[in-house]
């Protein structure tokens, strides 16, 4: 499913060439007009301004991650201190663990919640009765809008109870002669809860994408294949899953280079300051807020968000750069 | 061509997959509402009841405790239409926004799309903090106290920028082609031919603007200090934190409903939206498939 | 492809939505901006923690009106929920902005501020006996407690000498099974164990996230250290984590020489931690003390699930327990407090406020920033402030106690907390109503040698966030008996030696050693 294509997909019957992406691509080129390039700013300009302003204006102050941060000289105000802000971090002999758990659960997080969206799209396309389809594709939505607090009150419900004597699960276990569980202070099984949470929260709020790009496969496609014979699952298979290619590769690039932000919205809300699951759930963005709580210091923070930055910049152009040498078109813009 | 075209109604066999598709999504919407299901009926559930577990499938001892506090909070009329604004002039600017520069990276003219999607996508990797942010809106914008120092900084999700520009770029250039040799020119080709293709991916984006707006709570926390104009969310949150600290003061109250109380809230907070989402959806899910015509 | 068939129709549509919303929207924008968030000579900006208390509009209307009689200013309070206060409060200082008075604490980011010169310093307005009201009311000890390099930077707001993290218990359980008025450590152990071995469906002891930090080391005393229950004579120092890490000499006072050293080198620590641990491989504490947070912990109490948790002598603890009467049939609470001598304990205090009002270097209105603290300072309008309007709000039982009659509730320990002008609430139980004037008189402690201490952690900042790191990853645990004491121990401390324990430790004695020299000069 991560296939990442250009071709038109093999349908059983050579696919009609209205594959959008086909034509799409480079047709055009060089014979724009100068008015449509007007066109082109003048639509441009409103996100222009608010990147100008919103986005790159406020860049200045990231000068703070080499600043020996005070709070009455403020972030333009303070004395340079070269990369000392960097040091709090990378000398704490828990970078390396945190790096790798901040990048393993991403990719955790990001590979889960691709596939069950995917998945979920495909599937709910192929259901038949309209309102029940509406109503399902309702509710993997919404999850989404259920807090992380909340979430997490839930889940020490379910895998704790309430005091940490019990919970659902455990008494569950029970039912099956299985030994209690005490969850929270297990942490190698925490990767997979909270991929599971993920999974719950985001499935059904990134399949609506895919369910977007769905409608505009030309309905041509299918009733070709439909002829030849095809099952809808060879469709499901060979079809629309190619065709959601180019909105799959979007999603991942764009995830790509932001591997390094720690999911702290929902990581902290339910692992907290619970260290004994640190060791597998410490991504970078927890680890800074507990470390700069007390002290506040923007000036490292700014460093370590630089960090963040750079290094998914370098990701980005690195995937870029090896799915060309593939011959692959991973272009997100 | 319409789907009502070609009725071959040659097989009326039940597809294997269709089934396995209805039982699976129907597997995985309960694995999405068992919980929910959870939060409202916990959220009627009596406290005594919510402290043996800290949950419950059914409202065993009936109590509207926490929805009496949240409906009693005297801003709450306030809250609810901040929030109704916010959300709703955020969501047509940002759509506004979005769109067009979504459509200009997804033309792939040399340079002008480059640029604008670099200048796009950057934002995603670089921040540049709190402190700065902060003062800009309150020092150079003056925004503080104004729906705006909520809008305006959340207008564009460049993430979204690209999510629109790649169904864009689906769209077959044959039809933008023919709607310029009739001579539209670009601004018209847009209006006229995309944006009506784009109905499902207008929706879709539109509706996560509308849940940002909504959902959102540490901007307005950070611009917004006049009461009367705190937004539902922002309200909320400090109707948790503050919980024990009230009863504290108290003489005689009965002991704060903790748990139910920040399951009340949940559902408050989500009720609105979720109105508002069969609107989006009529976009986004195929109205009729091929599936439901064809055997 | 069906082609769009009424695509300029539906567009027009759509831009006139638009339009009309963009017209509504710049008519409520201009409306929203008209009221300007700064201060000004008449207007006094300070920063609350919390809720926006119920009613606030009309008793704020109230108190501006006499405040506007009385000093020609009004104010605007400005509240933010108590999650949000500490990161937005240094997010304002650090923008530079020109609010003029916020709640500072340690907890917070007092030390920090103090260190880098962001406060106003006030011996001038103390000086002058000008401000009569706040000079009787609030005690020279308390201000003394916030010098720094010789100047004064806050006003305390207290309603005590110095607050005790003592706990409350169940009595009606205590009487139950026969352990009457719990007193000193034993009998306290004693009673959790009896409920453990009776009360199946109880927890004995109730932990949350926050307190687990006053579990060891005492300050002056910690909550499950016996040792210090004893002789709770040392205020540990916290150096910027939120536990008090490091130990000080006891002798320091004297000898004026600090050696700090870190707290599992002091007396009775690693025993309160194995301790600790059996209490938690017992089911004494909930297990899940490192994912609750206090609002739940209390409600479980309150719910009658907890035989036990934290209850401070700050007057408070009836009405923030006292609920568990309601719930559970036939209960009543006791406040207890870690002193094995009872009321004839002297424990050390530092007699730094939990609580102060600071002025922002910024404000433009320190003078005003005083006024109000004066103003305060008299009883009707204290009254005001705290309680509301008087017959409306609340209704006054004799000359010090009061009963609510709305659900107006205003964090007076931000502003307006005086000894002598606090009422308490009535119903108060007797353990705490003891308690609480026990811990009013200055008399009933001895002063710490390190009353005024702030620690500048600025020298040594990158060691102080790894420490606090470590401390959060293998300390808390450990305060929470989570983790075996052998080798959570040993990995705390060489994740502290890790992070440079020796050069805090150092910094920590030459900036604690200037101090004592500095104190024994001014003497």
């Amino acid at each position: 499913m991560l296939r990442v294509t250009d071709r038109v997909p093999d349908t059983p019957s050579e696919a009609p060439p209205a594959s959008p992406r086909k034509t799409s691509r480079g047709a055009v080129r060089g014979r724009r007009r100068v008015h449509g390039r007007a066109a082109l700013l003048l639509l441009a300009l409103p996100a222009t301004a608010f990147f100008a302003v919103f986005s790159y204006a406020p860049l200045a102050g990231l000068a703070v991650a080499f600043k020996n941060f005070s709070i009455s000289d403020g972030v333009f105000g303070s004395p340079w201190n070269g990369l000392d802000n960097f040091r709090f971090f990378f000398d704490s002999g828990d970078a390396k663990r945190i790096l790798w758990n901040t990048l393993s659960l991403n990719v955790l997080f990001i590979a889960a919640t691709t596939v069950c969206a995917l998945g979920l799209a495909v599937m709910i396309n192929e259901i038949r009765f309209r309102y029940l389809r509406k109503f399902l594709q309702s509710s993997v939505f919404l999850p989404y809008f259920i807090s992380p607090v909340v979430v997490s009150i839930m889940l020490q419900g379910l895998l704790a109870g309430v005091g940490g004597q019990g919970g659902a699960v455990n008494k569950m276990l029970n039912i099956f002669a299985l030994p209690s569980v005490s969850w929270y202070s297990e942490p190698g099984a925490w990767p997979w809860i909270l991929t599971v949470v993920k999974v719950w929260q985001m499935s059904g709020y990134l399949s609506v994408i895919y369910l977007a790009a769905i409608t505009a496969i030309p309905v041509e496609v299918y009733e070709a294949a439909a002829i030849d014979g095809a099952s809808r699952w060879r469709m499901a298979l060979r079809i629309t899953v190619p065709l959601l290619a180019p909105t799959t590769v979007t999603l991942l690039m764009l995830s790509v280079g932001r591997i390094f932000y720690g999911d702290f919205g929902t990581i902290y809300a339910i692992i907290g300051d619970n260290g004994t699951l640190f060791s597998t759930t410490d991504v970078i963005d927890t680890y800074v807020f507990r470390s700069l709580r007390q002290n506040g210091d923007f000036g490292m923070t700014a460093a370590i968000g630089l960090f963040q930055s750079v290094v998914g910049l370098v990701f980005v152009l690195v995937t870029t750069f090896v799915a060309r040498r593939f011959g692959r078109d991973t272009r997100v813009f | 061509m319409t789907l009502t075209d070609t009725p071959p109604r040659r097989r009326r066999t039940v597809e294997p997959f269709a089934v396995a598709s209805l039982v699976v999504v129907s597997g995985f919407a309960l694995f999405c509402l068992l919980p929910i299901w959870m939060v409202i009926a916990s959220s009627f559930t009596d406290e005594s009841r919510l402290v043996r577990s800290g949950y419950s499938f059914f409202p065993t001892k009936f109590s509207l405790a926490s929805y009496r506090s949240i409906f009693t909070e005297s801003a709450i009329r306030d809250a609810y239409v901040s929030s109704l604004f916010i959300t709703v002039v955020g969501t047509a600017v940002a759509l506004t926004a979005t769109t067009g520069m979504a459509w200009v990276i997804s033309r792939r003219v040399p340079r002008i799309s480059a640029f604008f999607g670099t200048l796009t996508y950057l934002p995603m990797l670089f921040v540049g903090g709190l402190v700065p942010f902060y003062i800009l809106v309150t020092q150079y914008l003056h925004l503080e106290n104004t729906y705006w120092a909520v809008i305006l900084p959340m207008a564009v999700s460049p993430f979204l920028v690209f999510i629109e520009a790649a169904f864009f770029r689906q769209i077959p250039e044959e039809i933008l082609e023919s709607a310029r040799m009739d001579g539209a020119g670009e601004l018209r080709t847009f209006v006229r031919i995309v944006l009506p293709l784009s109905k499902p991916i207008l929706a879709v984006v539109g509706l996560f603007y509308a849940t940002a707006f909504w959902n959102e709570w540490f901007i307005p926390l950070l611009f917004i200090t006049d009461e009367h104009k705190f937004p539902l969310q922002l309200l909320l949150q400090n109707l948790i934190g503050n919980v024990n600290a009230a009863q504290a003061l108290q003489t005689g109250s009965a002991a704060a409903p903790v748990y139910q109380l920040r399951m009340a809230l949940t559902v408050v907070t989500v009720g609105p939206i979720l109105l508002a989402y069969p609107f989006a959806q009529r976009y986004f899910v195929r109205g009729l498939t091929l599936g439901a015509t064809k055997g | 492809m069906p082609r769009p068939t009424m695509p300029r129709r539906a567009f027009l549509r759509s831009s006139a939505a638009l339009t009309a919303l963009g017209t509504a929207s710049a008519v409520f924008g201009l409306d929203a901006c008209s009221s300007g968030s700064g201060s000004s000579a008449d207007r006094l900006v300070m920063l609350l923690p919390g809720d926006i208390p119920v009613g606030w509009d009309a008793i704020r209307g109230a108190v501006n009106d006499r405040l506007k009689a009385d000093l020609g200013f009004t104010i605007d309070a400005q509240f933010i929920s108590w999650t949000n206060y500490s990161n937005q409060e240094l997010l304002k200082f650090t923008s530079g902005e020109r609010f003029d008075q916020a709640l500072e604490a340690r907890w917070l980011h007092l030390d920090q501020l103090l260190s880098s010169g962001s406060l106003r310093p006030m011996d001038g307005y103390f000086a002058d006996k000008a401000h009569p009201h706040l000079d009787a009311t609030v005690s020279a000890k308390a201000r003394a407690s916030v010098t720094y390099k010789g100047h004064q930077y806050a006003v305390p707001q207290v309603n005590y000498a110095s607050a005790i993290t003592g706990m409350v218990i169940r009595q009606d359980l205590a009487e139950k099974y026969g352990i009457g008025s719990v007193e000193t450590y034993e009998d306290f152990e004693r009673y959790l164990y009896a409920v453990k071995q009776h009360d199946r469906g109880l927890i004995p002891f109730g932990l949350d996230n926050g307190y687990v930090n006053n579990t060891v080391t005492p300050q002056p005393t910690g909550l499950f250290n016996a040792h210090s229950w004893e002789d709770p004579s040392q205020f540990f120092q916290a150096a910027g984590s939120n536990a008090g890490i490091f130990a000080m000499d006891p002798r320091a006072g004297t000898t004026g020489s600090s050696r700090p050293r870190p707290f599992w080198e002091a007396p009775g620590v690693v025993e309160t931690l194995h301790r600790i641990r059996k209490y938690n491989q017992d089911g004494i504490l909930n297990k899940d003390v490192l994912n609750a947070d206090v609002s739940s912990v209390r409600g479980l109490f309150g719910q009658g699930r907890y035989a036990a948790t934290v209850g401070n002598t700050d007057g408070l603890t009836t009405t923030t327990f006292g609920a568990v009467a309601s719930a559970v049939h036939g209960a009543a609470i006791a406040q207890v407090v870690p002193f094995a001598k009872g009321t004839a304990a002297r424990p050390a205090a530092t007699f730094q406020a939990s609580n102060n009002v600071v002025i922002n270097k910024n404000s433009a209105h320190a003078d005003m920033v005083m006024k109000l603290q004066d103003w305060v300072s008299v009883k009707e309008n204290h009254d005001l402030v705290s309680y509301g309007i008087e017959g409306k709000d609340w209704k006054a039982h004799g000359d010090s106690e009061f009963e609510t009659l709305s659900k107006y509730v205003f964090p007076g320990f931000a502003l307006c907390w005086r000894i002598s002008l606090e009422r308490t609430p009535v119903g108060m139980v007797d353990s705490e109503r003891t308690w609480f004037g026990w811990a009013k008189d200055y008399g009933h402690f001895t002063t710490d040698p390190f009353t005024s201490f702030y620690f500048d952690q600025t020298p040594v900042k990158t060691n102080i966030s790894q420490l606090a790191s470590a401390y959060n990853q293998y300390g808390k645990p450990l305060f929470a008996g989570t983790v075996d004491v052998a080798s959570g121990l040993s990995k705390l401390q060489s994740a502290f030696e890790h992070a440079g324990l020796d050069k805090v430790l150092d910094q920590l004695q030459t900036q604690a050693d200037a101090y004592l020299a500095a104190a024994k000069s001014a003497r």
